[in-house]
Order: structure tokens, then sequence, then C-alpha cells
């Protein structure tokens, strides 16, 4: 178990949680007359503001505990509807085959050919950029790698003598899939899902960078560091703080994903 | 030994002619659709119109000057001017300037295919003469503005060069009369001019200039810093404070314009009552914000509050009486009281992305006064779609730019123009009137006569900041750039240490 | 064989089929270019004939069955911003993204592969948990910061690289690592994990025991079995490198289709929009065939699968 990072994760979780009683300001509440506020142990830096004040004066920290709380609470709304949607898809294709599997195939097929990042950029300048449509668009377009790997696990385990029983002793379809794919899918389901926060958070970074991710006044991390790059050269705590956040918070998802994926050993998805 | 040296150094740099800087690079943030069809200007008009003069340039807003014509004349009925042409000026080929190639460029044939353009298209512009060295153009109605918005914006083309080449082969090798001529082309990556040795006007002081496309403000910031950029070209905002951060100044650059507040519902004249019909409140939005702050601490000073819509309070015949609304949250709330919302209002704010941070600060000063203003972001496209087209339904408020240069502006007005931002039987009345006067020296009596004193009364939009389109950053070398063509850059105005 | 191939294929066209169709719906309800190309004066009769002149007047089907006919012949229509064929401004922007697309690649085969098959060698060893951390750190911080302050860093602060744009290898040097650093995680991920599987395997212990010296085992008979896996990889890495260069290539002027297909998509340049997508699902398309196709001639179960 690396502890590291599930440490890490706890901090940022309970930071996230807790972000009401701990910001010492409201994150979007903005001081034109002190922009660019260093952290406190720089010249000119004061403790009103521990790490700092961002280009319209808004408290940093604040700003962090809150933006956690969204680009989290995106990643994990996210990951866990292609999670469930997913594992659905890809047990169904599996398990009954014939034209489910070549229809729910083929249009995976097409989520996994369309350049990601330009079709967002596309959608969210037909729907316009909110936190639903990003939360949207990225569970639109990540679903069907899990779909993939599910299918491939169930067709194998499908072959599998208990199931080939309990089939005979008459359990059904629904059953089926309850009771012997679906745990059996679960162990890929998750590692794929811990590694798929980091780049969750990665991709609403990079839709903020472009111009579109989750809009203002909402704090994101990944909208703090796109809209701190501006002054990264004379400010960088801007864009640093926020920076370290996403790098902690996917480093540690990563490390466990990688754990996990150790300690599970499912093979079907090392390739 | 290290003596010699010196005076050998000494006597060398006596012995050379007035250095003349090499070679500048420019940073800009795009090239537009890179061709160099002059007809295409309103895309990439920096860069064509760098190459090519007009007859006549607009310097400033109402400051026209001669160009490629020594002068202009209009008849009585605004139908007919002539332009005297300058004797001498040759082409980047060789080619002296004839009237042939004026015509050439504003044949009505050729000037249907202009990019924009649209008030001497569709055969408005009737014919193109030439008496002797002078081209008469034949209008049948008159345009007013038509030098501030269509001749100093179109570059004249050497007609038997673009015969003998065709378009493809201008487009490879342009060749215009500008203070530049053309170099290198990479797409995508950088342009190189030369300074035109056999220019008629100011002789340009930089030898060559590199334009280079660098999409990442950010990223141009950085080249300005490590001297890979000695200019940079940024859209009026963040950067501003940035440039004076690195001690290097930002000079303001291009036509005057406007952030302004627009209304949805007061984008049509056939409108149902609505909340924003009531002056009071349009007032009350601009009453509740610090633009002055904003202006300065956001913008550096670049920006300033602005007044009035359509006429920037810097032109030179504007009526300093109207002054721009003060920062008053009292006056604010007790205009949306009298108004009828004594607890405030709320409203869905649209802004485009590119506005971002001017669009949280007026969200977050109204908010102060009990106003909700739910921002919504739009690619810039889509909200000059929701705008130019109407395609939004409901009693938005809008935050968009326009410019505010006089009457080429009056346009905003006019409720058959798709960039109304206002549309009333008034003001239409108004943009029919200023319209109908072609007499350049009568049409600033008007402005400031009429117009001036019926904005402030109607106060239609609410203008937030003026400022310039743009911020030119200038890295150490170079020693000045205070004078510009409003269309192109100027280059031969830029002073390298 | 031949069968499954043509199978394989039909399956690839019907999914570009699909693709064109998801692209060209997309791109038209994001509203159009006109308030780009239109001057403000201009009326709304203006904005009507331009539609026109655009065919952009015509139904959703019809506009969509002229682009298909027309696609077939490899004509994707004209660029409306750049007015010249969006397949030829398509490819004219190509060579820069493989240049630095093939040059990320390079920069993780040389890092990666030999850092994986050292961590499998060394697994759970320290050597093993740095570079681990090191390559994941690649991939857990926002693309357009780690480029910025490589830039800080290597152009302002030590003036050892230039900052941005196309040029000579010193260009290529920060984005190439910017954005190779990204892939540098799951090369290394999937070398050290065939690594393992191999070194568990008979053959390798054989090797061993055969008195093989120990690099020799690893490099010649361990590496050469993973590299199979790794290939494969690679092949879908390449896919990753084109389509994930866009933010790369903005932050360093990069003049490659990343940055080309975006400003299309915010100018509503949809010829150029639809040849990208397209162009870009037939890339990924055809590796993933010749992926598929390579695995079914090393494992004949996968053809009657």
């Amino acid at each position: 178990m690396p502890w590291g990072s599930a440490l890490i994760l706890l901090a940022a979780l309970a930071g996230a949680l807790l972000a009401p009683w701990l910001a010492p300001y409201d994150p979007d509440q903005v001081d034109v007359l002190h922009r660019f506020t260093p952290p406190f142990w720089l010249d000119g830096g004061s403790v009103e503001h521990l790490l700092g004040s961002d280009d319209l004066g808004r408290d940093l920290l604040s700003r962090l505990l809150f933006g956690g709380r969204v680009s989290m609470l995106v990643a994990v709304v996210c990951v866990s509807s292609d999670a469930m949607l997913g594992t659905l898809i890809g047990m169904l294709a599996g398990y009954l085959g014939g034209w489910v599997d070549a229809a729910l195939m083929r249009v995976a097929d097409v989520m996994l050919a369309l350049p990601y990042l330009l079709i967002a950029l596309v959608v969210v300048s037909v729907l316009g950029a909110s936190l639903v449509n990003v939360v949207v668009i990225i569970v639109a377009l990540r679903w069907a790698g899990l779909a993939r790997i599910v299918r491939g696990e169930t067709l194998g385990i499908k072959q599998r003598d208990y199931v080939a029983l309990a089939r005979v002793g008459g359990v059904g379809r629904a059953g089926i899939l309850l009771r012997h794919v679906l745990p059996n899918v679960m162990n890929s389901v998750i590692v794929v899902s811990t590694l798929g926060v980091g780049t969750v958070i990665l991709f609403e970074s990079a839709l903020s960078f472009l111009g579109v991710g989750v809009p203002p006044p909402t704090a994101t991390w990944g909208g703090m560091v796109a809209d701190g790059r501006g002054s990264i050269g004379s400010a960088w705590w801007v864009s640093l703080f926020p920076g370290l956040a996403i790098t902690a918070v996917c480093l540690a998802c990563n490390l466990l994903g990688d754990w996990l994926r150790e300690v599970f050993d499912p093979k079907s998805m090392r390739a | 030994m290290r003596r010699i040296l010196m005076t050998g150094a000494a006597l060398a740099a006596l012995a050379a002619p007035p250095a003349m800087a090499q070679s500048l690079v420019f940073a800009i943030n795009n090239l537009g659709a890179e061709t160099w069809w002059p007809q295409d200007i309103s895309q990439n008009k920096y860069i064509t119109s760098n190459l090519g003069d007009p007859l006549i340039r607009l310097a400033a807003p109402y400051s026209l000057e001669p160009a490629l014509a020594t002068g202009w004349s209009m008849s009585e009925d605004g139908l007919s001017y002539s332009f005297p042409l300058r004797a001498g000026v040759v082409f980047h080929d060789g080619s002296p300037l004839t009237p042939d190639d004026v015509m050439f460029t504003f044949a009505p044939a050729n000037v249907e295919k202009f990019v924009g353009f649209s008030a001497i298209k569709g055969g408005n512009l009737v014919s193109i003469e030439a008496q002797g060295s002078t081209v008469v153009m034949h209008l049948k109605s008159p345009v007013p503005a038509l030098m501030d918005n269509y001749i100093s914006r179109a570059s004249i083309w050497p007609k038997a060069y673009v015969e003998r080449f065709g378009i493809e082969g201008f487009n490879k090798r342009p060749v215009g009369a500008g203070p530049f001529r053309f170099v290198e082309h990479v797409k995508g990556q950088h342009v190189k001019l030369a300074a035109w040795e056999r220019y008629y006007g100011d002789q340009p002081q930089v030898k060559e200039i590199t334009f280079r496309v660098i999409p990442e403000a950010a990223t141009r910031i950085a080249m300005l810093r490590t001297g890979e950029a000695d200019i940079t070209y940024n859209e009026i905002g963040a950067t501003t404070g940035e440039l004076k951060k690195y001690a290097m100044r930002g000079q303001p650059y291009g036509q005057p314009a406007q952030a302004a507040l627009i209304f949805n519902s007061l984008l049509n004249p056939e409108r149902s009552p609505g909340r924003f019909d009531d002056i009071r409140v349009r007032q009350a939005l601009t009453l509740a914000v610090d633009r002055k702050v904003i202006a300065d601490a956001v913008y550096f000073g670049a920006a300033t509050p602005a007044a009035l819509p359509v006429v920037g309070t810097r032109m030179p015949f504007y009526d300093t009486k109207f002054a721009p609304l003060p920062h008053d949250v009292a006056r604010a709330k007790k205009l949306l009281a009298d108004a009828g919302y004594p607890q405030g209002m709320q409203f869905d704010f649209v802004a485009a992305t590119t506005n971002k941070d001017l669009a949280v600060l007026l969200v977050s000063f109204w908010q102060r006064v009990g106003i909700k203003a739910n921002l919504n972001l739009l690619d810039p496209v889509s909200l000059s779609r929701a705008w130019w087209q109407r395609t939004l339904q409901g009693d938005q408020v809008m935050l968009v730019g326009g410019l505010a240069n006089g009457m080429a502006s009056a346009v905003y007005i006019n409720s058959k123009s798709q960039v109304a931002m206002y549309a009333s039987p008034a003001t239409d009345t108004l943009f029919a009137q200023g319209m109908a006067i072609i007499d350049p020296a009568k049409q600033i009596t008007w402005l400031h006569d009429t117009l001036l004193p019926a904005m402030n009364d109607l106060y239609p939009i609410a203008p937030v900041l003026e400022y310039q389109e743009g911020v030119l950053g200038l890295g150490p070398k170079v020693k000045s750039w205070d004078r510009f063509d409003l269309h192109s850059f100027g280059l031969q105005w830029l002073v390298p240490k | 064989m031949a069968r499954y191939l043509a199978a394989r294929i039909l399956q690839g066209l019907v999914t570009l089929l699909a693709v064109s169709v998801v692209v060209f719906v997309l791109s038209r309800l994001s509203g159009d270019p006109l308030t780009l190309i239109m001057d403000p004066m201009s009326t709304k009769a203006d904005l009507a004939r331009e539609l026109a002149r655009l065919g952009l007047d015509r139904s959703y089907p019809e506009q969509y069955a002229i682009f298909l006919l027309n696609a077939l012949h490899g004509d994707f229509g004209q660029s409306i911003f750049f007015k010249r064929g969006a397949f030829e401004v398509f490819l004219e922007k190509l060579p820069a993204t493989l240049e630095l697309g093939g040059t990320a690649m390079a920069v993780s085969i040389l890092i990666a592969i030999p850092v994986g098959v050292l961590s499998a060698v060394h697994q759970g060893g320290w050597f093993d948990r740095i570079a681990r951390l090191a390559a994941l750190t690649g991939q857990s911080a926002p693309v357009f910061w780690i480029g910025l302050v490589l830039i800080l860093l290597f152009s302002v602060t030590l003036g050892w690289l230039p900052t941005a744009g196309r040029g000579s290898w010193r260009n290529l040097v920060l984005p190439a690592i910017t954005l190779g650093w990204y892939g540098n995680a799951f090369l290394m991920r999937i070398t050290r994990s065939a690594m393992l599987d191999v070194l568990d395997t008979d053959y390798v212990k054989l090797a061993r025991l055969e008195g093989l010296a120990e690099r020799r085992v690893i490099w010649k008979h361990a590496f050469k079995n993973a590299a199979t896996s790794i290939v494969t990889t690679l092949g879908l890495m390449s896919i990753s490198l084109v389509t994930g260069a866009v933010v790369t290539e903005t932050v360093f002027a990069w003049p490659g289709v990343g940055r080309l297909t975006v400003d299309a998509i915010f100018q509503r340049d949809f010829p150029v929009v639809q040849a990208a997508v397209i162009l870009i699902a037939v890339m990924v398309v055809a590796v993933n065939l010749a992926v598929d196709v390579v695995y079914a001639w090393i494992d004949p179960r996968v053809r009657f699968g």
C-alpha cells in the first residue's frame, strides 16, 4: 500500500470537504487593489493571504480549497459515471455478443477514433461552457476505453465452467452478469478508474487552457493554472500552487492505480 | 594593445554611416488567413497593409493624411470623389504607380470581391475613371466616413503585376507600394519584410522586420524577455500589467474601442416592454462599478472609464461635460429602487471567454448593490453570433466590444444593421439624420451638437471601459514608436535604438 | 486471414463514416463563420448571400451528401478562412506535427524503454521507485504548465534554448520534452510489466541457468520477447502524440495540425474541422488495424475469437 499517496488523497479530500470552514475568504471575492499579493514568506506578502492572491485579488488559499472541491468532484463524477457506463456496455457487449456486441463496439470505435480534445472544443462551442457540460463531454468521450477492456474480460469469463453451470442451473442473464461477471471485472474497473482520476483533472485543465473549461467564477485547479499562466513569470505563485495540487493528486492516483494493478494483476490490462 | 583596439573600434564607429538596426522581430498572435490577396484585408490587415499603401491614410481617428493620393475632394452631392495621385511612387517590382492601378483596385467587379466593404459593394460604386493623373470615383448613394472606413483600408495593388502573375503568383510574391517589401513567408511560422528603399514617404528606420506567429500570450511575453522578440502585439487585457513588471513599455495601439453592456431585449425594434427599457436600470449597472479602479489596477491605465457609446471621450470634438458616470453605490441602489427593484435584480450575463476577467469583476461589483448576474461565457464567435444574429431569447445582458470612433461607429445605433447595440425609433432617426450629412465638417458639428446630448439623454447602452484595440510591447531594441496607421502598423515610424 | 482482414477493414470504414457524420453535425450546430468574414455594416441580405455562396443555406442532409461525395474524391472543400483546399491546408501542417510527434516518441523510446527494463530487473528497488515517480510526474501535471515552466527555466532564465517556433533542432527540444514526458509513464509501465512477465518465464530462467551473462539474458532473451507488446504500444502512442499535441503546439507556437484545428473550430471553418478530424480518425483506424493484424498474425486465436 503506497501510504504516501493515500495520505495525499486524504488530505486533498479533507481540504475539499472542509473548504467552507477552512477557507479564510470567499473564494470569488475580488479585491482589485490587492492583486498579486505574494505568499506570506516573501517580501510584500502578509498573513492575510497565506498563499498570496491572484490577478483579481482573490485569496489563493481559499480558491485552492474550493477549487479542489470542484476539480475532484468533476473527477469523481466523471470517473464513476464512466465506470458504470463502461462496465455496463462492456458486459452487455461481451456477454450478449451478436449484433448487440457489434453495434456497441462500433459506437465505441467511433468514440475512440475521435480526437477527444478537439471534439470537446466543438461540443463546448455548441453547448457553451458550464460545469455540467464539461462533465457530460468528458463522460461521453471516455467510457469507450473501459467498455473495450470489460468486454474482453467478459468474453473470457463467459467461457468459464461456473458460468456455464449457472446458466444450466437456470440463472437468468441479469443474474449471471451481476453475480458472476461483475465481481470478476471489478478489479480492472477499479484500476482504470483510479488512473482515470488524474486524466480527468488534467483534461479539465487542458480545456481551461483553451478557454472552454469550467467557467468562472467557479474555481477549479485547472482553471487556476490556466488563468495564472499570464503572470507565470512575475507572480508565479498564482499558477504554482494549483499546479502542485494537481500534480500531487494525479501522482497519488497514478501510484495508487499502479499499486492496485499489481495487486489485482489483471493481465488483460497490460497492453 | 587594448588601447589600440579601442581606438580602432572608435574609428570604425565614426566611419560607419548612421546605424540602421539590422533586423527586429515582431511577435503577433496570428497571421490571419496567410493570403496576401488585398481583398482579404479584413482578416490580416496588419500584415498586408504594411506592403501596400492606401490612397489616404487614417493616422488617428478623424485624422486623415495623404498617402498615395496627395489629397482628395468631394462633389457637393457627395457622389464623386477625386484623388490626385502622387508622382514618382514606385511599386516594389520597380513599376510606377499609375491611375490604371487605382482603377484596377477599385474596379466595381473587384470591389465586389472585397471581404466586408458592404457600403460600396452591390453596385454602389458605379464607376471609376482617370482624368490625367487624377482618379475620380462615382457612387450611387453617398457613404459617410468613406475615407475612414473604406478608402484608408484598401491598399492599391499593381495591375500589370497582378495580371501577369495571377492571384496565385501574387500570393507567392506580393508587391505593393508600401514602406516594406516582401522577402519571405513560411506559412504558420513567420513573414519577413524588408525596408523599401524607394518608398515615397518617411523612410523606414529598420532594415528588416520578421513577424512571428505566437498564439500564446505568455509565450510572447517570454520572448520579449529573452530578446527573441523586440515587439509584441497583445490584445488589451492582463498582459498589459505583465509588460510593466518587466519594465517593458506598453504602447496602446489601434482604433478607439469600448467594452459595453448591451441588452438582448433592446436589440429588436419590435419589442415588448422589459426591465432594461428603464434608463435608470442601465445607469445603475454603470454606477455600481468602480471602473477607475478596474482600469488602473487591471489594465494599468491602458483603459479608462467610458462615457457614451459611438463617440469615445478622446475624439477631438468630444464635449467634456459628458463625463463618465462615477462610482456611486448609493445612487445605483436608489435608481434601482426608483425603477422598482429595491431588492436588487437577477439576470443572465453573457460574455466572451476572452473578456473573462472584466466580466468577473463586473459581477462582483454588481453583487454589492444587490444585483445577481449569472455569468455565462461563450467563445467569441458564439457571442458575436448571439448578438449579430439575435439567437438568444430573453433579457440577457451581454458584454461586447465595439469601436467608438464617431461617424464610422454610428452603425451601432441603426436597428437595421446586424451590429445594432440598441434599436429604437429615436436612434434610427438619429442615424438617418447623421448619414444624410455628407460634408465632414458638418458631420462633426452634428456629432457634437446633436448626437452627444442624445446619447447622454438616452444612455441606450452602458459603456464600461474605453481603450485602444491592443497594446504593443516594446523591447529594449526599440527606441520609440508612437505614430501609426490605424489600418496597418505604420512600421516606417518604428524607431530602433 | 484474408476474411478477418476484410471484416476489420469494413469495420474501419463504418467507423470513419460515423465519425464523418458526428463531426459534420457537431460543426454545423456550432453556428456559422459569418461573423468573422462579414463586416459589421453588412445587412441581413448580405448575410443570406454569403451563406448561399458557401453552400450553407442548403439542408443538412443535402450538405452532408455533397460533402461526402467530394470527400471520397479527396476533396474536403475550400477552407472558408484560408480560401484554399482544406485537405491541402491540413497536409501543409502535418509535417510539423509529425516532426514534433516523432521526436517526442524518440525521446520516450530512449528514456522510457531502458528505464522500464531496468525497473523490471530491479523490481521494487530504489531505481524502480524513483524512475516510476519521475515518469509518472510527467503524466500528472498540466502539459501547458510544464511547457511554460520549461520556457521560464531554459529560455528565460538560463537562455539555453529558444522559446518558441519551428526551425533548428534547438527549437524542437522543449516541445518534444513537454510532449514526450507525458507518454513516458505509459511506455515505461508497459515495458516494465512486459519485462516482468518475460523474466518470470522458464525460457529466461533456463537462460540464466545456462550461465549466460545477466546483461545478455536481459537484453538478448527477455527484451526480445517483450518487444511485441512494446511495439504495439508504440503504435497506439503515435496516435496520442498527434491528437495530444494541441496544447503543446499552442504553447510553443508550433505550426502543426492541432493548433490549426483549434483555430478552425473557433473560426467555424467547417471544411478544415471536418478534414482534420476525419483524417486524424483515418490515422487512428489505420494504426488500430495494423496493431490488430499484427496480433492476429502472431496469435491465430484472435482471428476466430
